[in-house]
């Protein structure tokens, strides 16, 4: 009986965990090692969009610390930049008609490394009083939180600085007078 | 026999006294009235075009048919030619006419010619309920100016002046074939005769999809189907909440004053049961 109820209830999880597949945010980016103030860029991809739920419109905002830049964004066709309708909101798309299948790219984030080396955690999210009004994944029949983030890493400068002209021109003088004194 | 003395004596007093007749006012019943009955049994009409005229190009203002006969032109020489056509593109006619950049312009030293970067001219033909196309040339250099279709033009007018001589032969298209052209016709793909409009929303009964007034779920702009235009309107509205320029209250399902996605979402829904989108869309 134990054995029958435990069969039971294994398939109730796995029955209930396809029926709640949700989509999956992926973020890609151009490198993950940077020089300081570097320019790259993330994709953000989505896929697990089923037919039955396809994607209506997306939103989110991007937080970066203290160390890398957020620039600016492209909104990805078929959908419509919605950005600059929402005040709160970073990137904001929607489409019609709406979308589903996988790999299916929203945007193209366009960001500095800025001037501190370090790793950097840059996260896509939609925790906050914009959630379900302008930011989340909007499906046909749901509202589904924006949760993501990857870390980059900004290096040191490495590169030896080359003298400087006046450096170079002093021990140039220097040279020449100790020749003319001999 | 009289002398010249007295003949040169009457002349003057004949002028004093004509010109004495001139300053005086003349009695109302006295005028020389136009002939109204002349100028309504005067058939002949004008098709006016107001054109534009830049340099090297033209685009037509406006058109319409003038009561008014066009006036001939006899001068030279000619700036512009005007020449227009029947159906199947046969030259009714061929008119000259001026240049409307070119202007006088009064100043001390007199009058002169001034050439304008763009001016408004009307150029006046012979109506004919024959003109499909009206041709727009310079003489000297035969570029073609302006090349425009007046067909509509001359229709409208035949239509509103079934009695006008000059349409006779001009039936209105009636593409359902019930009696009423379908210029005015409320329904002109369906035959309807009567012309019921039961909500008087200008759509006929028989072609109105909501034809008691139904409210349609989705149906932001109010054309009677939930489409592209609805989600237009949605987002044209989008971040916008009450007392906002753009916010639309037909637009905020959610009634929670302010238009965003959620309300994106409630539209699609409706919109999804009218068109679901095809596998792999």
């Amino acid at each position: 009986m134990f054995a029958i109820n435990l069969v039971a209830g294994l398939w109730l999880t796995l029955s209930a965990s396809v029926s709640v597949a949700l989509p999956m945010l992926s973020l890609n980016p151009s490198s993950a090692t940077l020089s300081l103030n570097e320019a790259f860029t993330i994709d953000v991809l989505l896929s697990g969009v089923e037919v039955s739920d396809p994607l209506l419109a997306f939103g989110f905002d991007i937080a970066t610390g203290a160390g890398p830049v957020f620039v600016g964004s492209s909104v990805a066709a078929p959908f419509f930049d919605d950005s600059g309708a929402f005040a709160a909101t970073d990137v904001a798309g929607s489409a019609l008609p709406a979308v589903s299948g996988d790999d299916i790219l929203l945007a193209t984030l366009s960001l500095t490394a800025g001037s501190i080396p370090g790793l950097w955690d840059i996260t896509l999210s939609s925790a906050g009083a914009e959630f379900a009004i302008s930011e989340g994944l909007f499906t046909l029949g749901q509202i589904i939180p924006v949760q993501s983030s990857i870390t980059v890493e900004v290096l040191r400068s490495t590169a030896v600085p080359a003298p400087s002209a006046l450096l170079l021109l002093v021990l140039a003088l220097g040279i020449l007078l100790h020749w003319r004194h001999r | 026999m009289q002398s010249f003395r007295q003949r040169s004596l009457l002349a003057v007093l004949t002028m004093l006294l004509s010109s004495v007749t001139v300053g005086q006012e003349v009695a109302p019943s006295d005028q020389s009235l136009p002939d109204i009955d002349a100028i309504v049994s005067d058939t002949r009409r004008a098709l006016v075009l107001e054109v534009l005229v830049e340099s090297g190009v033209a685009s037509l203002v406006d058109s319409f048919v003038s009561m008014t006969p066009p006036a001939g032109y006899r001068g030279a020489p000619a700036q512009l030619r005007l020449r227009w056509f029947d159906g199947a593109d046969l030259r009714i006619g061929t008119r000259n006419g001026w240049d409307p950049r070119w202007q006088y312009e009064r100043g001390e030293d007199g009058e002169r010619r001034v050439l304008l970067d763009s001016a408004v001219g009307a150029f006046a033909i012979p109506f004919s309920s024959d003109i499909a196309r009206v041709e727009v040339t310079e003489v000297v250099s035969g570029l073609v100016l302006l090349d425009v279709n007046v067909s509509d033009t001359v229709l409208a007018y035949c239509v509103t002046h079934p009695d006008d001589p000059n349409c006779d032969g001009v039936t209105a298209p009636d593409t359902d074939d019930d009696g009423v052209p379908d210029t005015t016709d409320n329904c002109p793909e369906d035959a309807n005769p009567g012309q019921a409009d039961a909500d008087n929303d200008g759509v006929g009964d028989v072609c109105d999809p909501t034809p008691n007034g139904e409210v349609i779920p989705g149906d932001i702009n109010g054309d009677a189907v939930v489409d592209v235009g609805d989600y237009n309107a949605i987002r044209a509205s989008l971040g916008t909440c009450e007392g906002d320029t753009g916010y639309s209250a037909t637009a905020d399902f959610t009634a929670d004053n302010c238009v965003a996605y959620n309300d994106y979402q409630f539209w699609y829904q409706n919109y999804y049961q009218e068109e679901p989108p095809a596998p792999g869309c």
